[in-house]
């Protein structure tokens, strides 16, 4: 896998948003159109706010970020809606959906806001990507109502909506099941597949073994590269 | 009140000055953005704001005709003075008391669940959720809230006041005023001009607005934790009071000057 990076971390300090306290120093980091990346660490080392650092979520407390070329910190507002547009993000713990909304309403607002297509394939595209997460009989419900590991499905649904160039997810797997894990992994397999760049931060590396190819690990403060075991190279 | 009370006053009224610059440049420039999520935001707001208080700003019309009309009729007849009714009137509850008593409802039933409901969304990490869709936050949920609550105080103070000045007359009437329907609202056709429409509909829009921005600032303008939502909407509460207050205070200047 080669090419221009899509994201791309030069000396970045990751920082803890509630604090400001520097979590993660010197990050070095790029990934380009079609790589699947774990990033792996203790739980409490920083993956998340590194994952949030990397999207554009957080502010960075120094160094350089650039998404699909472009550095966040000196591009126009359009160019940071542009560039979020072509990039997924699924939260940990549920996903953070809208409580206000149903779930059909939570996978569509992404669609609605952007206009993304024709409006008269709206509902089917929602239809659709209802039934691929198995959500079509409780999609008139409200997020309140379904189990985290559904309420994880209904986040990823909500990022894949607009078609994406990269999907980051912070700990997809968490009380997904067997079942579950296997469901994740094919539809992070048929992403990759479509050349969309994956990016999952994780505390085990184990049940990405079949799907991942590239792999790093969060230590002492460090993005290192690592095996598949999260042995750091 | 002390140097360490002033600044960290003083820091909140610019914060919030710029939260309403921020929600101005956003509703002028993304005007015509994302209309089929937006325009049902300001439908849902304006039932929750508007057309749910009706009954309880109908209550309240009442009791102003009672206590304020009724009373004053009663009184200035004893005193062979009932030609002033209409200036009265006009200058009590079109005025003053109208606008701000159906800001305060609006306030207790709507603004403070915004103050809530936004509190809640940062908590739980909402907003964040919206940014990562490339959706603007303050588009998405600061908005429709300001113009719902903006046109639901306009309508509900003109309801108001129409309630209350009918039915302060039916109170007088019952006290055996001599007052015919006709003399009472050629009074209030008298006193009233054309200014008192043009700032009655931009105080109570500006009410609204005020409302509006204030607990939404409470709810979004920092990181909270889900136990600040409580205290930081009594917060949003009183600093809505106040910027109501400070709102007629200016439009009192007004009615001066016109």
């Amino acid at each position: 896998m080669s090419g221009d990076p899509l994201i791309e971390l030069i000396d970045v300090e990751v920082l803890d948003e509630a604090t400001g306290r520097p979590l993660v120093r010197g990050v070095n980091w790029r990934a380009v159109r079609g790589e699947f990346w774990v990033i792996g660490g203790a739980p409490g080392c920083g993956k998340s706010a590194w994952l949030a650092t990397a999207a554009g979520l957080n502010r960075p407390g120094r160094g350089t970020l650039r998404l699909f070329g472009n550095d966040l910190a000196i591009a126009s507002e359009r160019t940071q809606i542009a560039c979020r547009r072509r990039l997924g993000f699924v939260f940990a713990h549920g996903g953070r959906l809208f409580n206000q909304l149903t779930v059909a309403d939570n996978i569509a607002l992404p669609l609605l806001y952007h206009e993304d297509g024709a409006p008269a394939e709206w509902p089917a595209r929602v239809a659709a990507a209802l039934a691929r997460a198995e959500l079509t009989a409780v999609a008139h419900l409200k997020p309140s109502r379904l189990t985290a590991r559904l309420r994880q499905r209904v986040a990823l649904m909500r990022a894949l909506i607009i078609p994406t160039e990269v999907l980051l997810l912070d700990e997809p797997l968490v009380g997904a099941g067997r079942h579950g894990e296997e469901w994740w992994l094919d539809v992070l397999g048929e992403q990759q597949q479509t050349g969309v760049t994956v990016v999952v931060a994780t505390d085990d590396f184990r049940p990405w073994r079949a799907v991942a190819n590239r792999w790093a690990v969060i230590q002492g403060e460090q993005l290192l590269a690592s095996d598949p075991a999260g042995v750091p190279e | 009140m002390s140097a360490t009370g002033i600044l960290p006053g003083l820091t909140r009224l610019y914060e919030l000055g710029a939260f309403t610059v921020i929600t101005l440049s956003v509703l002028v420039t993304k005007r015509r953005q994302a209309r089929r999520v937006i325009g049902p935001l300001v439908t849902a707001h304006l039932w929750r704001a508007g057309v749910r208080q009706l009954p309880m700003t109908g209550f309240l019309g009442l009791a102003l005709g009672l206590v304020i009309i009724g009373q004053t009729v009663a009184l200035l007849t004893k005193v062979g003075a009932h030609e002033y009714i209409g200036t009265v009137m006009v200058t009590v509850v079109v005025r003053e008391l109208g606008p701000l008593l159906t800001a305060l409802v609006v306030l207790a039933r709507s603004g403070t669940a915004n103050a809530v409901e936004l509190g809640t969304a940062r908590a739980l990490g909402e907003v964040e959720a919206l940014e990562s869709l490339g959706i603007d936050p303050v588009h998405y949920l600061v908005v429709p809230r300001v113009v719902a609550l903006a046109v639901s105080v306009f309508c509900l103070t003109t309801y108001l006041i129409l309630v209350a000045v009918v039915s302060g007359y039916l109170f007088a009437f019952l006290q055996d005023v001599p007052l015919t329907p006709a003399a009472y609202f050629a009074q209030l056709n008298d006193v009233l001009r054309w200014q008192d429409f043009v700032l009655l509909g931009l105080k109570t829009a500006l009410f609204g607005a005020v409302i509006a921005v204030v607990n939404c600032y409470h709810g979004l303008a920092r990181p909270l934790q889900i136990e600040d939502v409580a205290e930081v909407t009594s917060r949003a509460v009183v600093e809505s009071i106040v910027g109501c207050v400070l709102v007629d205070a200016v439009f009192l200047v007004g009615y001066l000057l016109v």
